[in-house]
């Protein structure tokens, strides 16, 4: 759908990608983490196995749903510019357009910190 | 007068008689079939009423019993099932119907829409949680309540607890919970399709955002709970070891599933009552909300943060640190958007003239007290601390700060506000206040010194403690707080039921708000609004000028029911433009015998009678088909109809048009998310066991699993091709594939069935044959149901009932064959093809 100008409308799904994007990445750091310290970590003396693989998935995971964030946030963006909010098709784009930003910017920021606990992990310890 | 204007006053008055008529209650004893939002609602809210109290008294016996040490006022069992229904009664039938109830009565006001779109649905759901509620709390009276704890953990209700207690939670509040889902569908379709014109997303009420988020988050977290359930009640009733330890299976997995529910619910509780302060907040400040999109987004936030923070219930249960980090982060991150919310309304109250009435009384309240819940909870959510309070009473007082804060204050304020909408009379504002601090003081007296309790070390759950302990003072002081909390509830009650017939009524909008529930007449008409306006502002009764004059005056949509039935509008789910005209159904006992007969599938499974249930099972499948085939997809009389202002709208609309199909869609959501449970079950045993499958006990094979899902996908294209031929109006086409689909369907499901029997699964000896028959019987079942679908669909075109054009129910079980397909392909690839992977 685009407007009369010729941009494109925020669709309203796109407020699930920040949203479906946080989730995929807090599962994934989760499995990648439980899965590995539970297969891995069979032993006492492997228990203190460090972590390194599992923190470069981890960072592979969040650049990956990070750049997902970026390119919602920048169909977000394009929603924000446009007509005045009087012309009420533009309102709602706008609307959704900067729920959408926000939205990227809370997932982002969630799931940095959560990423950020595995470096100060080294190894399956409790 | 002119004879014009008396005309106009003329017709004006034909037109509502018709559509008093179209909208009335039943009479007399046959009011119980009315399936009006306003009375379902008001039924819901005094059913969670009902419950409040009940579940208030046992929270007076339990600080009874703890108000001294070596208390023998209740037996230590008595007090498990009085602690153990007390938690279940208020986070099950009081806190989430709570939510439903507001809903069911206030959405279709707050978007002008003349009632919900499957009012049947709604009465069914109220149905369910009725009986279900009072099975459950009616087990307490014969000394048989559950008393395992409200989260019912395994191996205490497996292997410890052998009676009837741990059945009567499992298939009780499974039957509440399958209402919860059915509102959850109604309300979501409410929000999004069911807005009166022009109301685009961005200019909805604030609390329908919050219903919105709230309906996705039951979608998402009830499913888990059932699944948790059904292997609960498997493993207590047929020995099915899917949590005993030595065969394989794991209490932890409950932990998991329970806590995946059971940390959203507390978000499912606290966003609703959010959503009522949204409202109340703006109209006592007399302005706009500050905020709107930061709101939104904080609803929004904090729905999908709160599917992150499951695992800190489970700290101590000794999971590898980093995966409790991730937790704590996660947990520590949604303060973020809960504090948002927070700061927009002191922000509204501040940039407004503060009118400081009672429902804005306890909504200072109700933020005074959630902060310092939400304090202890970001101080509980940091691990080392986690580990010093859990199951301490520090852990109660946070609970109780959050909930009673997060909750209770709002809905008592909501109450009041919203009581003139109810029953057209305004409640006495002296009662009020004098009520709120009974319960504000008696709440702290109660609560904070529990925080000291339990940071003294006193554990919860436990039925006394000696003098030595030195908890003597701390416990009679709550005991106190108890009853002055108990006086200011007594307070509210009374003044909600005393008789109000010689009050004066309430005016018109009381509050001077500026949303669309004020429009109502006081005392209201069944119909809702006059006429369903045109909107276009988030504050219409304030900044459209004639709106209120215009929709009396019948001036808008929907001002007549010339043909006697019950009509609404359904628009576009963002930009909220007209698509149809829906006929929704009127009064009927369907659903309250339905909801009856599959009450009682439950309530004799709680007592093994097998073959009562398989009877009162067909019972409740006759009951739901009774009424699907005599009450939807109607064909009109005629294709489009005139709705005012010069526009016409379709009557009826199949396929992704339908609020059938998404209905079936969004259902389908939800048990989609039932069945990723289960799935996740097993992988779970795969993480936590070296060897998983067991190379001791074989699998159920590749050939008959693969040959299942070739017959079922061959039965799923049948259905596709039937609705394709139907369509075309190929009536032979159409009966030829469906019959075949239905061979097909019924051959796959006995393929799928002979896997495991063929290799000689035993689902008792061991949880790998135990989680491999639970996703068999899973598919199957759901093959089952999509033949039932399929033999429907046939016998409606037989009928008459659906035809090339009117073809809503093809459209819909089509839709469930697509999930049906997902649902058989990866239960065949886990229980097939992941043995030889791993």
């Amino acid at each position: 759908m685009t407007t009369a100008d010729g941009r494109k409308n925020a669709p309203l799904w796109l407020l699930g990608v920040p949203v479906s994007a946080w989730a995929l990445h807090f599962l994934s750091v989760y499995v990648v983490a439980a899965v590995y310290c539970a297969k891995s970590a069979v032993s006492e003396s492997a228990i203190a196995t460090p972590l390194s693989s599992v923190r470069w998935s981890i960072i592979v995971i969040t650049l990956a749903t990070l750049a997902v964030d970026a390119v919602a946030a920048w169909r977000g963006h394009a929603g924000l510019k446009g007509a005045p909010a009087t012309e009420s098709r533009s309102d709602q784009n706008r609307f959704l357009g900067s729920v959408t930003l926000m939205l990227c910017a809370l997932s982002a920021a969630a799931m940095v910190g959560v990423a950020t606990v595995s470096l100060f992990f080294g190894d399956c310890r409790q | 007068m002119t004879a014009t204007a008396t005309s106009d006053e003329t017709r004006k008055r034909e037109q509502e008689a018709r559509l008093r008529a179209a909208w009335a209650f039943p009479k007399g004893w046959r009011y119980f079939s009315a399936v009006n939002n306003s009375a379902v609602g008001v039924w819901y809210l005094a059913g969670t009423f009902f419950f409040l109290l009940f579940g208030g008294v046992l929270a007076m016996l339990i600080r009874t019993q703890l108000a001294v040490p070596d208390n023998d006022f209740l037996s230590a069992d008595a007090y498990n099932q009085v602690f153990t229904l007390h938690g279940s009664v208020m986070m099950f039938l009081f806190a989430v119907p709570l939510f439903e109830a507001f809903a069911i009565l206030l959405l279709p006001q707050l978007v002008a829409s003349r009632d919900l779109p499957f009012p049947r649905l709604s009465a069914f759901g109220f149905f369910c949680f009725v009986i279900g509620g009072a099975f459950v709390c009616g087990s307490i009276f014969f000394d048989a309540a559950p008393h395992g704890g409200w989260f019912m953990y395994p191996p205490l209700t497996t292997a410890i607890q052998k009676d009837i207690g741990a059945d009567v939670w499992l298939l009780g509040l499974s039957f509440i919970e399958i209402a919860s889902i059915a509102a959850a569908v109604e309300l979501i379709i409410g929000v999004l399709k069911c807005r009166a014109p022009g109301m685009r997303l961005s200019l909805m009420p604030l609390f329908c955002w919050y219903v919105l988020v709230v309906g996705i988050m039951i979608l998402l977290a009830f499913p888990p709970l059932i699944a948790g359930d059904i292997m609960l009640e498997i493993e207590r009733a047929f020995d099915w070891p899917f949590f005993d330890a030595a065969r394989g299976g794991d209490p932890l997995l409950w932990q998991h599933l329970f806590w995946i529910f059971g940390h959203p619910e507390v978000y499912i509780i606290f966003l609703p009552a959010v959503g009522l302060l949204a409202m109340i907040v703006p109209t006592f400040a007399q302005r706009p909300i500050v905020g709107y999109r930061w709101i939104v987004l904080s609803a929004v936030g904090v729905g999908f943060l709160s599917f992150g923070l499951w695992v800190h219930h489970m700290y101590t249960t000794g999971l590898p640190g980093i995966s409790l980090g991730f937790f704590s982060a996660a947990s520590e991150i949604i303060a973020i958007p809960t504090g948002i919310q927070i700061f927009a309304f002191i922000a509204t109250v501040l940039a407004g003239r503060l009118i400081f009435s009672v429902p804005m009384l306890y909504a200072t309240g109700a933020l005074a007290v959630f902060v310092i819940g939400g304090l202890t909870g970001v101080m509980l959510a940091i691990v080392p601390f986690d580990w010093q309070a859990h199951d301490s009473h520090f852990v109660v007082a946070h609970l109780h700060y959050t909930l009673i804060g997060g909750m209770l204050f709002p809905v008592i304020g909501a109450t009041w506000y919203y009581f003139p909408v109810m029953t057209g009379k305004l409640l006495s504002d002296k009662v009020g206040r004098v009520a709120f601090w009974f319960i504000f003081a008696g709440f702290n007296v109660t609560f904070l010194p529990m925080h000291l309790t339990g940071l003294l070390g006193m554990p919860r759950r436990v039925f006394t403690y000696q003098s030595s302990d030195g908890f003597d003072t701390l416990n009679m002081l709550s005991t106190v707080g108890a009853f002055v909390i108990a006086a200011g509830m007594l307070l509210v009650s009374i003044e909600l039921l005393r008789p109000k017939g010689k009050d004066p009524g309430s005016p018109r909008n009381p509050w001077n708000a500026g949303t669309l529930e004020w429009l109502q007449l006081m005392p209201g008409e069944n119909w809702g609004a006059r006429s369903v306006p045109q909107v276009s502002t988030r504050y219409p009764l304030w900044e459209q000028e004639t709106l209120m004059e215009d929709v009396d005056a019948g001036r808008f949509y929907l001002p007549d029911a010339e043909e006697g039935k019950r009509e609404t509008i359904v628009t576009t789910a963002v930009d909220a433009r007209i698509v149809q005209c829906l006929r929704v159904p009127g009064p009927s006992f369907k659903p309250m015998i339905a909801a009856a007969l599959a009450g009682a599938v439950f309530i004799v499974a709680t007592f093994h009678w097998w073959w009562a249930t398989l009877v009162f099972g067909i019972g409740a499948a006759g009951a739901i088909l009774a009424w699907l085939w005599t009450g939807t997809a109607l064909i009109p009389e005629k294709e489009r109809k005139h709705i005012g202002l010069d526009t016409t709208a379709p009557l009826y609309a199949s396929g992704s048009g339908s609020l059938g199909w998404w209905a079936m869609f969004i259902t389908m959501i939800a048990d989609l998310t039932a069945f990723v449970s289960i799935v996740f079950g097993y992988f779970f045993y795969w993480t936590v066991h070296e060897d998983f499958p067991p190379s001791s006990i074989e699998g159920p094979g590749m050939r008959w699993p693969l040959t299942g899902a070739m017959l079922i996908s061959a039965a799923w294209g049948l259905t596709c091709l039937a609705r394709n031929r139907n369509r075309r109006d190929h009536p032979l086409a159409f009966h030829v594939s469906m019959l075949l689909a239905v061979a097909t369907a019924g051959a796959g499901v006995a393929a799928l069935l002979a896997g495991p029997l063929a290799y000689g699964m035993d689902p008792t000896r061991h949880v790998y044959p135990a989680i491999v028959w639970l996703l068999v019987l899973w598919a199957a079942v759901h093959v089952l149901l999509g033949v039932i679908m399929q033999l429907y669909c046939l016998a409606r075109r037989l009928a008459g009932r659906m035809t090339a054009s009117y073809d809503i129910d093809i459209g819909n079980v089509t839709l469930y064959w697509h999930f049906l397909l997902i649902t058989v392909l990866v239960t065949v690839a886990v229980i097939a093809f992941f043995p030889d992977l791993s």
